[in-house]
């Protein structure tokens, strides 16, 4: 093996090969101990005998002892540290007391406040021997506590950081407004505020178009019964329904004569329908008109006696005391019957 | 861990210290502080190699000190250590903060961002020896923090701590965290890059 490690061709020594690579990690990591002369014996022979056929360990352990030197030569001569930083750390040190307060952390709750509070009655003035008065701790502990991220606000005349209430609340609600404006928080509420305004365009209310006046009782209660209204016509133009009902004429027409109210109630729970407004209510006497032919959907003006129209009726209150759908039972039967012939 | 009397009088004394700061005292708080000021500014300016940010991080050092004080526990190790840890902790914090500074434009950033070649502030330098003896010695101590600067953060550290603050391999091991071989062979790597660092100027030294 070591025969690699010497002249090639040409004459040159050629640097380790990979088969020593192993180890050269096991003598790099002896290195630092040879360099201090406390490699065992075996293990400096060792060390020693890996040295003579490679040349990369060789060069690693001279440029290591050279390195050793150079910084022996820093050991002397460092630069002195800044006149005042004695004064500076006792400054910030003994004015933050009650600050320090405000920011430990639970472990350090119990004993560190009262030595805190301890030091902070002993001022700096023992320790420079010069009376410190409160405004040269201000600046200082302020301008310290602003580079540590410190909330400050005024100092108050025993040194306590007294700090405004809107910067207090301020300071709540921050970490609030950051966790909600997180990117998932931040879309599902601009989903639901989309699926929002998407409804209410749906019941005709446009919020663009949206005015205070918009939001008095009586407005909203238009919107409402516009809204109701609009629903109620969309399905009774619906063609299933117009069916089913003329499906239920026929049915009915023989036997309208006795049986009209029995069928009635005989027909609510028969047919399970998604709009028990839409429920034909035959009078006994009605005519039969002939049916309107398939795929039209206008049979008469809609509302003849303007029933849905925008405007307070004395009806309004008692439709509002049955149901929210004001066009089951009742008043609109006449009209509903018109509806359907 | 073995330690020499004088060590361990030493790691006694600060005990005591730290107890009586707990306990509300102020001058044991200033003997700290003035005991410990140095070595902690040491260590922050051969990091960082800039005076002014060696005062800041001292600063910071200490009021972080000052704050965590209670939880200091004497039982899980030596007060040194644990001055030596916040330190070494806040320079980690400092080194990052200031990476996107090192990024651009410096001077000592060769031009592929290899240690070892041709750095721009190489090819502007003067060449010739200074004439003056105490000048190029200090020269010689600029160019060697200099140099130390550009190793690794990892290097550096481990090489700062060994050679310039004389800590045993356990101790370093405990402060950064990593096994002690680690800590060996990144003291040997730390310093023959330093060497390799410094061998353009080897030839001029008497």
């Amino acid at each position: 093996m070591a025969d690699f490690n010497q002249h090639n061709q040409f004459g040159s020594i050629r640097p380790a090969q990979s088969p020593d690579a192993q180890n050269c990690a096991r003598f790099e990591a002896m290195l630092t101990d040879a360099v201090d002369g406390t490699l065992s014996a075996e293990d400096q022979a060792a060390f020693d005998l890996h040295l003579l056929t490679c040349t990369a360990c060789s060069v690693s352990l001279a440029d290591a002892k050279r390195g050793l030197a150079w910084l022996e030569l820093l050991r002397t001569g460092q630069p002195e540290p800044a006149s005042d930083l004695l004064q500076r750390i006792f400054a910030q040190t003994s004015g933050q007391s009650t600050v320090q307060k405000n920011f430990q952390t639970a472990d350090q709750e119990g004993t560190s406040t009262a030595a805190a509070q301890a030091l902070a009655t002993t001022s700096s003035e023992a320790l420079t021997g010069q009376p410190l008065g409160p405004l040269h701790l201000v600046p200082e502990s302020m301008s310290s506590m602003a580079r540590l991220g410190v909330q400050t606000g005024t100092i108050g005349p025993l040194g306590i950081n007294v700090i405004p209430f809107p910067q207090r609340v301020a300071a709540r609600l921050a970490p609030l407004r950051q966790t909600l404006l997180q990117p998932r928080l931040a879309m599902t509420a601009a989903m639901a505020f989309f699926s929002v305004a998407v409804t209410l365009n749906l019941t005709g209310v446009h919020v663009t178009q949206l005015r205070a006046s918009d939001l008095r009782p009586s407005s909203v209660k238009r919107s409402f019964y516009e809204a109701n209204a609009h629903v109620v016509r969309y399905y009774d133009n619906l063609r299933v329904v117009y069916e089913l009902e003329s499906r239920v004429h026929e049915l009915q027409r023989p036997s309208d004569a006795s049986d009209a109210p029995a069928s009635e109630p005989a027909e609510a729970p028969a047919r399970p329908q998604p709009k028990p407004d839409t429920r034909p209510e035959p009078a006994p006497d009605r005519p039969v008109q002939p049916r309107p032919k398939p795929g039209t959907s206008l049979r008469e003006p809609l509302f003849p006696d303007r029933r849905y129209s925008a405007s307070l009726r004395p009806s309004a209150p008692h439709r509002d005391a049955q149901d929210p759908a004001p066009l089951t039972f009742g008043e609109p039967r006449p009209t509903q019957e018109r509806l359907l012939a | 861990m073995e330690r020499t009397p004088e060590q361990l009088a030493e790691q006694e004394a600060l005990a005591r210290l730290v107890r009586q700061c707990l306990a509300g005292e102020t001058v044991a708080w200033h003997t700290l502080v003035t005991s410990q000021h140095r070595r902690v500014h040491s260590i922050c300016y051969r990091f960082t190699g800039s005076p002014t940010d060696a005062d800041d991080l001292t600063q910071d050092v200490f009021l972080k000190l000052y704050r965590n004080l209670a939880a200091f526990d004497v039982e899980k190790g030596s007060f040194n250590t644990w001055i030596t840890t916040l330190t070494r902790n806040l320079l980690v914090d400092h080194f990052r903060r200031t990476r996107q500074d090192r990024v651009t434009g410096s001077l000592d950033a060769s031009f592929d961002g290899e240690e070892d070649g041709a750095t721009l502030g190489d090819r502007l330098a003067d060449e010739r020896p200074s004439q003056e003896h105490h000048v190029a010695g200090l020269e010689l101590k600029v160019r060697i923090q200099d140099a130390l600067k550009q190793l690794s953060p990892e290097l550096r550290e481990a090489v700062i701590l060994r050679d310039l603050e004389d800590m045993d391999y356990k101790e370093i091991s405990l402060v950064l965290r990593i096994p002690e071989g680690t800590v060996k062979s990144r003291i040997s790597r730390g310093r023959g890059e330093l060497a390799k660092l410094l061998q353009r100027i080897e030839g001029k030294v008497v």
